[in-house]
């Protein structure tokens, strides 16, 4: 049943066109930047902006529109011998892989078309291809934990810009705060932690570590690169991504199986 | 008066020399025995194989040249080769492991209060200090590959050392692994080209109270900092290749204390920090390419009257850093990649100033942790604001080309 959910959903979301318009956007930015920069670690710096700041708040905003226009839909759902859980995982689904072929189309086609070959090329992009699908999946089940949880549309999307709003910039904003007010303080591990409680902020650091920009940046960046740029600390970060991925969905799916539409 | 010298030179040189030869095999064995039984001018061909020598002082104008494979095993505690004469020349020789040590300078040639003396074509492994010049002029050291395996500063000595010398010629040497590549203190008058000075503990070349030296077409690269010129007047520095030097206080210039100097055509290349600059002035700067650095230029309070001018900046993190808020040095005509503002009537210059002081790269020049907001669009959006109404950074306007 889930994947009769999760087609039906695919099939509604490349019909409405908005997905193929995005991955065709995010492919003409990529290519343009290729092109622009002639080193493609710049490229890759330019790329992350987009990954990091415009993928979330498009997969928010989308997540909430498309759930609130399959109101209806749900509804028929919810009334046939389907168990809830599985109408859930079909709308996540049925949403998330359409961003990702997107995401794929747009981001992972001009990264070969334009490709260096070498091993630290293809690991950068891996790299950034992976944290575009995490940042993408962690945005739509927090779009979907809002919508769940609100009852108004607007109300919806205006929560969701606060959340964008607080993971691109605001928090930021705080740690930098932070920083300065406890400058007599060795920083360097706590700004770690508090980068791990924002997941734009650790897959920007993930990107940017590996691609040997911080190492240019002395001590500070060397011992970041010593927690973020090895094997261990990049299996964590992603997994703390999971995490991000996944809270969000879990308390969007508790909340979905005891609503009272 | 000048020119009897020199024909008396030659004369001697013609009329009254012989050869030496010294092999394993032959009758003089020793290179010890050979420079005590030779007279001035003569010349010491040394043959193929390999030599356990003491300390051999060399106390009269000799010739001494290596055939084939020659190599000089430093047998005893002490400097290896101790030249006490004008005119000595040295090439075709492989010098090795003379020893550390923590009393005294120990190196493979040590050359005192000399004139004219030649050090060419030579090999120096795994030695204390390689070429030493103390109080000694116009003498050249030229082609050699000197290479140690230091690992700490504490314990390991430099290429080629200069101390209180005058006029020396140093070219197309190659010095890795040492503590300094070449070292001068106290040595005025002198010409540093071609060399390459890499994997250096310290600094590829470091200057201290030499005056007047010029170093030409140059390669430094991965040494705990490229070039450190301090306490110096009237340098001149141009046409070489910063590389590599990275690390926390790593700079491909370091800058300290030195006036009327001038820093032309260089390449600053993946640095941590380009050029740093303390107490630097009168200064001239241009047609250098600072690319791919963390930090271009930090540039202290201390240094003013400096002109930077004609200089491309390149894909660096930041491109200058200052702890001041004011400006005392001269910038004009730079290309800055990341100037952001137009050019209306295209000839070439922006219209709108430059400032290449970002406010983020003064938030993190004072609190280096907040590196973790690198590249994040908090900081772009801060530095847009601050770009727009200058609050923190210094008020540099800087025209671009």
């Amino acid at each position: 049943m889930i994947i009769n959910i999760i087609k039906y959903q695919f099939l509604d979301m490349i019909k409405n066109r908005w997905t193929i318009l995005l991955g065709l956007a995010l492919f003409l930015m990529a290519s343009g930047l290729f092109r622009l920069h002639e080193s493609y670690e710049k490229t890759f710096v330019s790329l992350l902006n987009i990954v990091i700041i415009l993928v979330p708040l498009v997969c928010l905003a989308f997540g909430i529109l498309v759930y609130y226009n399959s109101g209806e839909y749900i509804l028929f759902l919810l009334v046939q011998p389907i168990e809830r859980l599985h109408i859930y995982i079909g709308l996540t689904l049925g949403i998330m892989l359409p961003m990702l072929l997107a995401l794929f189309f747009g981001l992972g086609v001009p990264m070969m078309l334009f490709a260096e070959f070498s091993a630290k090329y293809l690991i950068s992009s891996a790299i950034m291809l992976l944290v575009a699908v995490l940042s993408s999946s962690i945005f739509i089940s927090q779009a979907f934990l809002i919508a769940v949880y609100t009852e108004d549309k607007t109300k919806a999307l205006g929560v969701a810009i606060f959340t964008w709003i607080t993971f691109a910039i605001l928090y930021d904003g705080l740690v930098l705060l932070a920083a300065i007010n406890f400058s007599d303080y060795p920083l360097e591990l706590p700004m770690l932690i508090l980068s791990a409680f924002n997941p734009v902020d650790l897959g920007r650091l993930i990107v940017l570590l590996n691609l040997d920009i911080a190492t240019l940046m002395g001590y500070s960046g060397r011992l970041y690169q010593n927690y973020l740029g090895n094997h261990i600390g990049i299996t964590v970060s992603f997994l703390l991504l999971g995490v991000w991925a996944s809270v969000p969905f879990l308390l969007g799916l508790r909340k979905f199986r005891k609503k009272d539409f | 008066m000048k020119y009897l010298v020199l024909l008396s030179v030659l004369y001697l040189g013609t009329g009254n020399t012989s050869v030496i030869r010294i092999s394993l095999k032959g009758h003089c064995k020793t290179i010890q025995e050979a420079v005590r039984i030779a007279k001035p001018y003569d010349s010491l061909t040394i043959l193929e194989g390999i030599y356990s020598e003491k300390t051999i002082i060399i106390d009269k104008p000799l010739q001494i040249t290596g055939h084939g494979k020659v190599i000089i095993n430093a047998a005893g505690d002490k400097d290896l080769f101790f030249v006490q004469s004008d005119n000595v020349q040295i090439s075709g020789l492989h010098f090795k492991n003379v020893v550390r040590s923590f009393i005294s300078d120990n190196s493979a040639i040590k050359i005192e209060s000399a004139k004219n003396c030649r050090i060419v074509n030579n090999f120096f492994t795994n030695n204390f200090f390689a070429v030493y010049l103390s109080r000694s002029s116009g003498c050249v050291v030229q082609n050699n590959t000197i290479i140690s395996s230091g690992q700490h500063e504490s314990s390991s000595g430099n290429g080629i050392h200069l101390w209180n010398c005058r006029d020396i010629t140093i070219k197309s040497n190659r010095v890795a692994g040492h503590r300094d590549g070449i070292y001068l203190e106290f040595s005025k008058v002198s010409y540093i080209s071609n060399n390459t000075s890499e994997k250096n503990l310290r600094y590829g070349l470091h200057f201290m109270f030499s005056d007047s030296c010029k170093y030409y077409k140059n390669e430094f690269s991965k040494n705990g900092a490229g070039v450190a010129v301090m306490y110096s007047r009237v340098i001149e520095m141009k046409f070489n290749t910063f590389v590599n030097n990275q690390g926390t206080s790593s700079y491909g210039l370091l800058l300290k204390d030195i006036k009327d100097s001038q820093v032309a055509n260089n390449i600053f290349h993946e640095n941590t920090t380009g050029i740093f600059m303390e107490a630097a002035m009168r200064i001239s700067l241009y047609n250098n390419t600072i690319r791919n650095c963390g930090w271009g230029i930090k540039l202290m309070a201390n240094s003013t009257e400096n002109i930077f001018k004609n200089n491309n900046f390149l894909a660096n993190t930041f491109d200058i850093t200052s702890n001041s808020r004011h400006d005392g040095n001269k910038f004009s005509s730079n290309y800055w990649d990341s100037y952001k503002g137009y050019d209306f009537n295209r000839d070439g210059i922006g219209d709108v100033p430059y400032y290449p002081v970002s406010l983020f790269s003064v938030i993190v020049a004072e609190n280096p942790a907040l590196l973790v907001l690198l590249k994040s669009f908090f900081v772009s959006v801060l530095d847009a604001t601050e770009r727009i109404a200058p609050v923190l950074t210094a008020v540099w306007p800087v025209n671009c080309s």
